[in-house]
C-alpha cells in the first residue's frame, strides 16, 4: 500500500472531479472529430500536393526560360542551314562560282577577305562611288527577274521542320540585281542570316565591323552593293547597282553610298 | 487488408477510449477546474491518437501516450488563457473582484487545489482521480518517481488541513 493511500481525500477529489461523462455522447463527438480532424488532413495533402505541381510546373517553366533564351543557338542552326542552303544553291552555277561562294559564306572569322581584299580597308569602305551615282533595284526590272530561280531563301529552314526561334532581334532583308540579304541584329552587331546570289551574280561580303556590313554581287557586267549599318538599335540598309564592263573593277569604289543613303530603318 | 486493418485500428482505440475517457476527463476537470476543457483536452489527444495509431500501438503505453498529449493539450490551453486573462485584465477598468464566495468545504478544497503548482495539481488528480500508479503519474509528466512523490506529500499535506476540518465540521453538524 502506497504511503499516499488516502480514501477520503480520493473520495473527495473524486466528487470535486464531478461526474463521468456521457460515455456515449463523448464517443460520438469523439468520432465526429476524428472525422473532421481526417478530412482536414486530406485537404491539407491535397493542398500540399497541389502546391508540389505548380511549384514543379514554375520550376519547369523557369528552366525553359534559358531554352527560350538559347534560341540563339537556333538562330545559329539556322545560319549553319542557311549556309548549307546557299552552297547547294550555288552549285548550280559554275565550279569557280561555287568554290568562291562557299568560302564566303562559311566564313564568319575572316576567310572573305580572299574573295574581296578591297573591302576589308576601311579606308576604301568610306570612299564614295567613282565610277556612277548609285542605282535603285527596283529601276532595273530586267534583271531583278534573275534572284526568284534560286529558290531559296532563310524561310527554307522553316519548312524542313526547323523549330523557328522566337528571335526578338530585328531583321532586315535587302534585295537587288545580283542578289538578296538577310541581316539581324544581334546585341549590337550586325550578323548575315542569309545571302542569296541570284544567277550570274557571285556573292562577296565584308562582316568585319559590328555595325557594318557589306555584300557585293558581281557578274560579268553588273555590280549590285548592299550595305548594311545600325544605329540605335535600328538597321539601315541600302543598295547600289552598278553597270560595268571591266569586271575586275569592281570593287575599285563602289563602297560608301551606304552611309549617307541608310534611312531604310524598320 | 487494409479496411480489415483500419477496423481492427478502430476497435482497439474504440476499447481504449471507452476505458479511459471518463477516468482521464474527471483527473484533467480537478487539474484545471473545468470539465469542458478537461473533455476537449481529452478527446483532441484520443483524435490524435487515431491518426497516428499505427505509430503509437507498437507503444509499452499508449494510453500513457495519450494521456501525456491531453496533459500538453491542457498547459497549451492554461497558457493561452493566462495570456487571454493578462490581457483582459489590462483592458479592464477595474480589477476584477473574488464575486464567488467559497465558504463552502467544496469551494475550500477547490481553492487550496487551484493554490498548488500545476505540476503538483496534476499529480494529485492523476494520482487520486485517474488511480495511477506514482510511476505512471511520473511517466505522465516526464519526471521522476521522487519528484511525484514530493508532489504528493505537498500536496496531500495541504489538501488534508482541509479536509480534516471539513470533517471536524460535519462532525459537529
Amino acid at each position: 500500500m502506497s504511503d499516499f493511500h488516502d480514501p477520503e481525500l480520493r473520495q473527495q477529489l473524486g466528487r470535486l472531479s464531478g461526474p463521468y461523462p456521457g460515455e456515449n455522447e463523448a464517443f460520438a463527438t469523439w468520432q465526429r472529430r476524428v472525422g473532421q480532424a481526417r478530412r482536414r488532413r486530406a485537404m491539407m495533402f491535397t493542398t500540399g500536393a497541389a502546391m508540389t505541381a505548380i511549384i514543379a510546373a514554375v520550376a519547369v517553366a523557369a528552366l525553359q526560360g534559358p531554352h527560350g533564351h538559347s534560341l540563339k543557338s537556333g538562330d545559329r542552326t539556322e545560319s549553319t542551314l542557311v549556309t548549307t542552303t546557299t552552297h547547294v544553291t550555288t552549285t548550280e552555277k559554275p565550279d569557280t562560282t561555287a568554290t568562291t561562294v562557299a568560302e564566303t559564306e562559311a566564313s564568319d572569322d575572316g576567310l572573305g577577305d580572299d574573295a574581296a581584299p578591297a573591302i576589308s580597308d576601311p579606308a576604301v569602305d568610306n570612299r564614295p562611288p567613282a565610277t556612277e551615282a548609285p542605282t535603285s533595284a527596283s529601276q532595273i526590272p530586267a534583271t531583278t527577274t534573275h534572284k526568284s530561280s534560286s529558290g531559296t531563301s532563310s524561310s527554307q529552314p522553316q519548312t524542313t521542320g526547323t523549330t523557328q526561334p522566337k528571335s526578338p532581334s530585328p531583321r532586315k532583308t535587302e534585295t537587288s540585281v545580283g542578289g538578296t540579304v538577310t541581316v539581324k541584329l544581334d546585341g549590337n552587331r550586325l550578323e548575315i542570316v542569309d545571302i542569296e546570289a541570284a544567277e550570274g551574280f557571285d556573292a562577296h561580303k565584308n562582316d568585319h565591323y559590328r555595325s557594318r556590313i557589306d555584300v557585293t554581287f558581281t557578274s560579268h557586267n553588273h555590280t549590285s552593293y548592299i550595305t548594311f549599318t545600325t544605329s540605335d538599335g535600328k538597321i539601315y540598309s541600302s543598295t547600289h547597282e552598278s553597270d560595268t564592263t571591266v569586271p575586275g573593277d569592281n570593287f575599285g569604289g563602289g563602297w560608301g553610298g551606304g552611309g549617307g543613303g541608310g534611312g531604310g530603318g524598320d | 487488408m487494409s479496411e480489415v486493418a483500419e477496423v481492427r485500428v478502430v476497435e482497439t482505440v474504440d476499447s481504449l477510449f471507452r476505458a479511459h475517457y471518463g477516468r482521464l476527463v474527471r483527473a484533467l476537470t480537478l487539474a484545471c477546474n473545468d470539465q469542458e476543457i478537461a473533455a476537449d483536452a481529452v478527446q483532441e489527444a484520443f483524435v490524435k491518437a487515431h491518426l497516428h495509431w499505427r505509430r503509437i500501438q507498437h507503444y509499452d503505453d499508449p494510453v500513457g501516450w495519450i494521456r501525456r498529449v491531453a496533459i500538453n493539450r491542457l498547459r497549451d490551453d492554461h497558457r493561452r488563457q493566462s495570456r487571454k486573462g493578462i490581457a483582459l485584465e489590462r483592458l479592464a477598468s477595474e480589477p476584477q473582484t473574488q464575486s464567488v464566495e467559497q465558504n463552502d468545504f467544496d469551494s475550500d478544497v477547490q481553492a487550496i487545489l487551484d493554490q498548488l503548482p500545476r505540476q503538483q495539481r496534476i499529480a494529485v488528480a492523476l494520482f487520486y482521480v485517474d488511480e495511477l500508479s506514482i510511476a505512471e503519474v511520473a511517466a505522465a509528466l516526464k519526471v521522476s518517481e521522487g519528484a511525484v512523490k514530493s508532489y504528493l506529500h505537498q500536496g496531500r499535506a495541504r489538501l488534508r488541513s482541509v479536509v480534516a476540518s471539513g470533517e471536524e465540521v460535519h462532525s459537529d453538524e
